[in-house]
């Protein structure tokens, strides 16, 4: 700046702005004297004046910060952060309902529809695939029956040591 | 943004314990006398003073550090009591504030018994109801500026005003006050 009016100069006389700025400076100057504690000089009133105006600005006639503040601050955040959470909650279980509503819903009108078409869709087997499955799935019982004889043999070792 | 700054957002957004409480200790002074000095009313700036903080909480995620936490906190403060105001149409600044501070020059002089004045208790008084009787921007504009010593350039920050605005509240402000303090004076006389 350094002249306090933040409009145009347009208008204004040189006299008038060094007027403004010598009142500016003073009012700074008093403001840095009063923070550094430097004592009063008597032959500038103009400054001491704004002194003590810087003084009582830098002690308030203010309610101080309560001593319990801090702790009430962050009781409402966490009760605000728990009420959040607990409402995220409820909208999930709300709306998992809603979807097993609707999928229970739209499998009672459109299930038997479904079901006759998912059966025209399965493909009709000829005689000569229905021998191979029917070897294929012989295979496959033979097989996990002899496993699971195996591990009952070894279960029953194991149960019964020598 | 500080490291200390960069460390304390770190641990507030990974909750880590007591982080938060730290972050309040650290800067509620600072929303304090933004919001009093703004509403003036004590039960008012405790509600205030917590929604401003629970602010924070909930946007801290957005602070992208480029001006400093304090100036972002301080800018979170301002807006709440700000709102405040707007909601109870309170003017937060004086409407006649116009002029370049001239007109206030012409009515004060230089020969003023400052000795007195110093030690005159009712001197005080007088100015402390003198700064009360402020609008709200100027209050707080000097607040922050000599009480909590915040830079011109991080109070434009704060309340989103130009620096050469604030700068001319300050100056109309403080000239305003000089001369109600002369006529205190002249009339004690």
């Amino acid at each position: 700046m350094n002249t306090p009016d933040n409009r145009p100069p347009s208008g204004k006389q040189p006299a008038d702005a060094q007027r403004l700025e010598r009142e500016w400076q003073a009012q700074e100057r008093a403001m840095e004297q009063e923070r550094r504690g430097v004592p009063l000089d008597p032959a500038d009133p103009r400054v001491g004046e704004y002194r003590l105006i810087a003084r009582a600005l830098r002690a308030p006639a203010m309610e101080p910060v309560p001593f319990d503040l801090t702790d009430q601050i962050v009781r409402r955040v966490e009760a605000a952060q728990t009420l959040g959470e607990r409402v995220e909650g409820w909208l999930l279980r709300i709306l998992i309902a809603v979807l097993v509503v609707v999928a229970v819903g739209a499998v009672a009108i459109y299930g038997s529809g479904w079901v006759s078409a998912f059966v025209a869709l399965w493909p009709q087997p000829s005689a000569q695939t229905t021998g191979w499955a029917g070897l294929l799935l012989g295979c496959l019982g033979l097989s996990l029956a002899w496993q699971w004889g195996g591990r009952l043999l070894r279960h029953h070792d194991q149960g019964h040591p020598a | 943004m500080t490291p200390d700054d960069r460390k304390l957002v770190e641990d507030v957004l990974g909750n880590v314990p007591g982080a938060f409480e730290r972050l309040v200790r650290e800067y509620q002074g600072l929303c304090w006398h933004i919001i009093q000095r703004m509403v003036r009313q004590p039960e008012d700036t405790r509600e205030l003073c917590q929604e401003a903080f629970l602010r924070v909480h909930q946007c801290l995620h957005q602070y992208r550090g480029e001006s400093a936490l304090k100036s972002w906190i301080g800018q979170v403060a301002y807006s709440v009591a700000k709102r405040h105001l707007e909601k109870r149409r309170i003017a937060i600044a004086d409407s006649g504030d116009e002029d370049d501070g001239l007109s206030l020059l012409d009515q004060v002089s230089d020969g003023f018994d400052l000795e007195s004045a110093c030690a005159d208790a009712e001197i005080a008084a007088g100015l402390h109801e003198e700064i009360e009787a402020l609008p709200p921007l100027q209050r707080t504009l000097l607040t922050l500026y000599h009480l909590d010593e915040v830079p011109i350039v991080e109070i434009a920050r704060i309340t989103g005003l130009a620096e050469g605005t604030i700068k001319s509240h300050l100056f109309r402000s403080r000239a305003r006050l000089r001369e109600r303090l002369q006529a205190r004076m002249g009339a004690i006389a």
